[in-house]
């Protein structure tokens, strides 16, 4: 549960400071952001 | 071709979307932990300082009072944890509401890409008086997805609003006594009536404005402590049955579309 795999890196979580954790947070979110909005065009284009 | 690509295209993203919330649930939950039991060694620090402080105040030995310390300090980490595991069961409830809002989220857009195909499989055969239905289900499946969208966010507005409600709900609870010490610089008489003061009622004086204070006050928080538990799953069942009201609206609106081509 608390292992994850960022680029083909497996990082314990526990093992990360609560700073780094929120900018980890912050680059998975924008990612996620601009992830969503690819697939909000795919849809766009299908429509 | 172009058709398959794209699905192709839009499989890979929903993966690898799919993956970052797995992810971004992962570390959050991981905050989450790390970060309140920062709050339990920050109070249990404190509590120690200011025990500390107030034996040196009214000069007595720390030894002497190593079991009413012990017992006090196990009473205040008990509560402490109490509190943040009610608020980590709140948090959990929201993250599996999140997790299941997201995955419906998927699932509808996945659907919406299967009535794309099938209206394209329509349109190569010709039969084109199904074409409208297909485009009613594309149509409700991106309003499903858009719906979702909304919940998406207010689940992370409320967690995030959590997440700084219990460090805010912990302090005003177990009040840090530091600010309330007494201490100040004093002129060598003053310290010398203070450490003959001590030597005749430091004990009474440590007994009387330090331990029975603090075992008043964890007898008073143990006393208000189930009403507030309850508060915390009070609004764990609200918040789990706001959701299933917004998902059960979201699918009625989905089907009233699907049916009657209208909202």
């Amino acid at each position: 549960m608390k292992d994850i795999v960022l680029k083909d890196e497996t990082i314990d979580l526990n093992s990360v400071s609560v700073e780094n954790l929120k900018s980890m947070l912050d680059k998975i979110s924008s990612e996620e952001l601009s992830l969503e909005q690819e697939i909000d065009d795919i849809l766009q284009q299908l429509m | 071709m172009k058709e398959k690509q794209t699905s192709t295209v839009l499989t890979n993203k929903l993966v690898q979307l799919n993956d970052l919330e797995i992810q971004k649930s992962k570390i959050l939950v991981t905050i989450f932990q790390k970060t309140t039991q920062e709050i339990i060694n920050k109070k249990m620090q404190a509590l120690k300082n200011d025990f500390q402080e107030q034996a040196r105040f009214y000069g007595q030995k720390l030894e002497d009072y190593e079991e009413s310390y012990q017992k006090i300090r196990e009473k205040y980490q008990e509560q402490l944890i109490q509190i943040v595991k009610q608020y980590h069961e709140l948090v959990m409830n929201l993250y599996l509401e999140l997790q299941e809002i997201q995955c419906n989220q998927m699932i509808a857009i996945t659907n919406l890409k299967k009535s794309y195909d099938k209206k394209q499989e329509i349109l190569d055969s010709g039969k084109i008086d199904k074409i409208k239905e297909y485009d009613r289900k594309m149509k409700a499946c991106l309003q499903k997805k858009n719906n979702y969208d909304k919940l998406v966010k207010e689940c992370e507005k409320e967690l995030d609003e959590y997440q700084k409600q219990i460090e805010k709900k912990i302090n005003a609870l177990f009040k840090d006594r530091v600010a309330q010490l007494f201490l100040r610089e004093e002129s060598l008489i003053k310290k010398i009536i203070h450490k003959i003061k001590n030597k005749i009622s430091g004990k009474m004086k440590f007994n009387t404005y330090v331990l029975e204070p603090l075992n008043v006050e964890i007898e008073m928080r143990d006393s208000k402590l189930p009403d507030i538990l309850a508060q915390i799953e009070q609004e764990t069942i609200l918040f789990v049955a706001k959701m299933k009201q917004a998902k059960a609206e979201t699918n009625q609106i989905f089907e009233s579309m699907i049916e009657k081509g209208e909202i």
